[in-house]
């Protein structure tokens, strides 16, 4: 099959995690090294495809694998990126969620520019967005797919680094080396 | 974002509140969604958990599935109202990545043609083999926050892809402190991470591999 993920998840070269769901790998064609992708093994084209549920669960995972990356190597950043559409850079037709890890000069172009708009164009612009968002969204679910992953072996999600005493936790210590 | 991280200064918290006025689109119990006053493109919105966390991993597996949902959700909204041909959903960590702000934020940036911002991930081809031992350095690690066992997957041995064993990344010439890095592993060195498959010459390997970041330039 041409599908460039499709074939990843049959061919399990780098694979890092997997359930019925979902394939975690290193990407091979990655903006660097230690670039992780998450997918669905179901080839969905875009995120407005994937059901709610596992769009849920791909993030909770990418939680996971975030501190990973931050906790088991010498990175200083990280983005968390979905390129949706082909206008966002979407070139395979396959729902991919990435974690790009960043180090300092490593020139990867996920930057941009702010601009300067009207009050009132944004207030236009609110207008649209608030008629999208009138109706109370309710999510679709699913019983036994995950929002978390729940491994015994860490503490409460997210307790372990949040913060104690006004200390830093390791993370933001990890990062505020950078200038 | 260096600063003292002290969340009652937080800007983000101060407009979740309704201290600071902001261009809200979208809340509930979790998040809020807010028009970026200084735009990347038209349509760009920051979606802000409620609760302040700093860095977007520190925040729980659930609330990260919540927001992922509604980025869901609010994307398409944007590609339909804006005629966007794509979105750019970014969670920066770091400055380095694009964070300028204490607050851990998502941001969803329609793109059209010709908008001449970043945001575009360049490719490169790494090479197989040093996935793999980056793969095999991580499987400890993966083991024990997911108990999930790379190895015992492997049931397919992929070794016709090492015959492409070309020569390894060029060096880079940077030299990121390693000595200094592993002082902030060590608090979690309690996770045991040399403990399993003696990765310790495979510590070494995570040094080499990081310096071979950003090779392509």
């Amino acid at each position: 099959m041409s599908c460039e993920l499709c074939n990843a998840i049959q061919n399990k070269n780098t694979i890092l995690f997997e359930d019925e769901d979902i394939y975690v790998f290193l990407a091979e064609k990655a903006a660097t090294m230690a670039h992780i992708i998450i997918t669905t093994k179901e080839h969905f084209e875009t995120i407005e495809q994937v059901p709610d549920y596992l769009v849920a669960w791909c993030f909770a995972i990418s939680s996971k694998f975030s501190k990973l990356i931050l906790e088991s190597l010498n990175v200083q950043g990280l983005n968390l990126l979905v390129e949706v559409g082909a206008g966002a850079g979407q070139v395979q037709p396959h729902f991919v969620l990435n974690l790009i890890p960043r180090v300092q000069n490593d020139n990867l172009p996920l930057t941009w520019q702010p601009t300067k708009v009207e009050q009132n164009e944004l207030m236009e612009h609110q207008a649209l967005y608030k008629k999208a968002t009138a109706n109370r969204w309710v999510f679709e679910q699913k019983e036994g797919v995950k929002t978390t992953t729940n491994s015994p072996a860490t503490p409460s999600n997210g307790e372990v680094i949040k913060q104690v005493d006004g200390e830093d936790n390791y993370l933001i210590k990890q990062l505020k080396r950078m200038p | 974002m260096t600063e003292q991280p002290d969340p009652s200064q937080c800007i983000f918290c101060k407009i979740i509140k309704g201290e600071i006025n902001s261009l809200k689109v979208y809340e509930d119990e979790q998040c809020i969604a807010i028009l970026d006053i200084n735009p990347a493109t038209k349509g760009h919105l920051l979606l802000i958990p409620k609760e302040h966390y700093q860095l977007l991993p520190q925040l729980p597996e659930e609330m990260m599935a919540h927001l992922g949902q509604v980025a869901k959700w609010l994307t398409n909204a944007a590609m339909k109202l804006f005629g966007a041909t794509g979105v750019s959903i970014n969670g920066p960590t770091g400055g380095l990545a694009g964070q300028n702000a204490p607050h851990a934020i998502l941001h969803l940036i329609p793109r059209y043609p010709e908008d001449n911002i970043g945001l575009v991930v360049p490719k490169q081809n790494i090479p197989l083999d040093q996935l793999k031992k980056l793969q095999m350095s991580l499987a400890p690690k993966i083991k024990e926050l997911l108990g999930f066992d790379i190895n015992g997957d492997q049931s397919n041995a992929s070794s016709p892809q090492s015959a492409e064993e070309s020569k390894p990344e060029a060096e880079s010439p940077k030299q990121l402190p390693p000595a200094e890095e592993s002082e902030v592993r060590s608090p979690k060195s309690e996770d045991a991470q040399s403990s399993e498959e003696s990765p310790d010459s495979e510590g070494s390997t995570l040094d080499d591999i990081t310096e071979m970041f950003g090779g392509s330039k």
